[in-house]
């Protein structure tokens, strides 16, 4: 009770945009990330690549809406006029410039970082295409195939430029006549 | 050296626009409202990924983050009173913290009367009647702000109804809280996904030949 009562204080003194903004990015990079892993219609390839999106995304929101509000809240004195009565208008200042601080988080900071760090988060999710379609051929036969004419490469004939050891990939690859 | 034009700065400083940011609806509107701009721009821009799914992800995002908009506007103020009325019942358990309460919803009434009293004077038929510039509007209206400033400025310098504007604060952010990180995703899939098969924006992996 106590514990709220403060919170409700401390809020009701001066609200700091902050207060609401950092607990909606928490909560949402728990649940969205929940939500789209359960939802059944769609691949789990994507579902994955989604969830690891917006997960992300939040994570990095966080830290950002904080670094952003504090830095502008700096730029308070430059922005408040000298005068009568200046430590009531450097709090307004720090108010509204720590709000455009996060302003300026969600419309570009964030955003920018999520495609700075996205490509580099999801080369830990990858996994490797083993389907043999993308692999018409083993790698030795590849280093045997590289200076033969196209059509031994297709027709599965007797082909001279391939050692016995070597052998393509027939499930379903390159096509070719059969013979 | 002036670097910041007064204007600015006098924007800047002004305790109205202090008092407007620190609004937890308005500052989780304005935000959502910027998302909604900035995400999708920035996944255009984004090199690493093809055209195809550029597109589709630019305009899911943009879906997304309007249903969200929507939705918020249209919960939340219903929520907020909720879990106001929730928090205040929890907290009036102690006496003090009753009497705190009580003075905050005494002075919120004056200002929610001087609002019902400018809402009802103009309506629709009275502007139709008496014109936009009716002196009875105008009154009512300008009674209406100087309620609202007279109240805020109490707020400020007596302490005691700390208490309850941080309870209607607080009933904001849980509000906002369940509304964009549970409700929205939920119901934004049955919204975002028919509207994009309805604009012809197919999963980029489905229809992929085997």
């Amino acid at each position: 009770m106590n514990i709220l009562e403060n919170i409700c204080k401390t809020i009701g003194k001066k609200n700091n945009p902050l207060y609401t903004v950092v607990p909606i990015a928490i909560c949402k990079g728990i649940f969205r990330p929940i939500f789209t892993l359960s939802d059944k219609k769609q691949e789990p390839e994507s579902k994955k690549y989604a969830a690891v999106r917006e997960g992300t995304t939040e994570l990095v929101a966080i830290p950002s809406y904080i670094l952003m509000s504090k830095l502008t809240e700096k730029l308070a004195p430059a922005f408040s006029p000298e005068g009568k009565s200046i430590e009531k208008v450097l709090k307004n200042s720090k108010t509204t410039l720590g709000f455009f601080g996060i302003c300026l988080a969600a419309l570009v900071v964030i955003p920018e970082l999520c495609n700075l760090v996205m490509p580099h988060v999801l080369k830990l999710f990858k996994t490797k295409d083993k389907s043999p379609q993308n692999q018409p051929f083993t790698t030795e036969t590849q280093l045997t195939f590289r200076n033969m004419p196209k059509y031994y490469q297709y027709m599965q004939v007797y082909n001279p430029y391939i050692t016995p050891i070597n052998k393509p990939n027939n499930s379903g690859g390159g096509g070719g006549m059969k013979i | 050296m002036k670097v910041i034009p007064t204007p600015i700065q006098k924007f800047v400083s002004d305790p109205r626009t202090a008092e407007f940011v620190e609004n937890t609806i308005i500052a989780v509107g304005t935000e959502t409202a910027l998302k909604m701009i900035g995400r999708p721009t920035f996944i255009f821009l984004d090199k690493e990924a093809d055209d195809k799914k550029k597109k589709f992800a630019a305009l899911k995002e943009f879906l997304y983050q309007t249903t969200c908009l929507g939705l918020y506007l249209t919960i939340v103020p219903a929520v907020k009173e909720l879990s106001y009325k929730a928090l205040s019942y929890i907290l009036s358990k102690n006496p003090k913290n009753k009497e705190s309460i009580d003075m905050f919803n005494k002075e919120a009434e004056v200002v929610k009367q001087a609002k019902k009293r400018y809402t009802k004077s103009d309506k629709f038929i009275n502007r139709l009647i008496n014109g936009k510039k009716d002196l009875a509007i105008k009154k009512a209206k300008e009674a209406w702000k100087k309620a609202h400033s007279i109240f805020e400025e109490k707020i400020q310098e007596n302490s005691k109804l700390h208490l309850g504007k941080g309870c209607h604060e607080l009933g904001a952010v849980i509000g906002s809280v369940i509304t964009l990180a549970i409700i929205a995703p939920e119901i934004s899939h049955f919204i975002v996904h028919p509207l994009m098969k309805f604009l012809g924006f197919e999963h980029p992996y489905k229809n992929k030949k085997n």
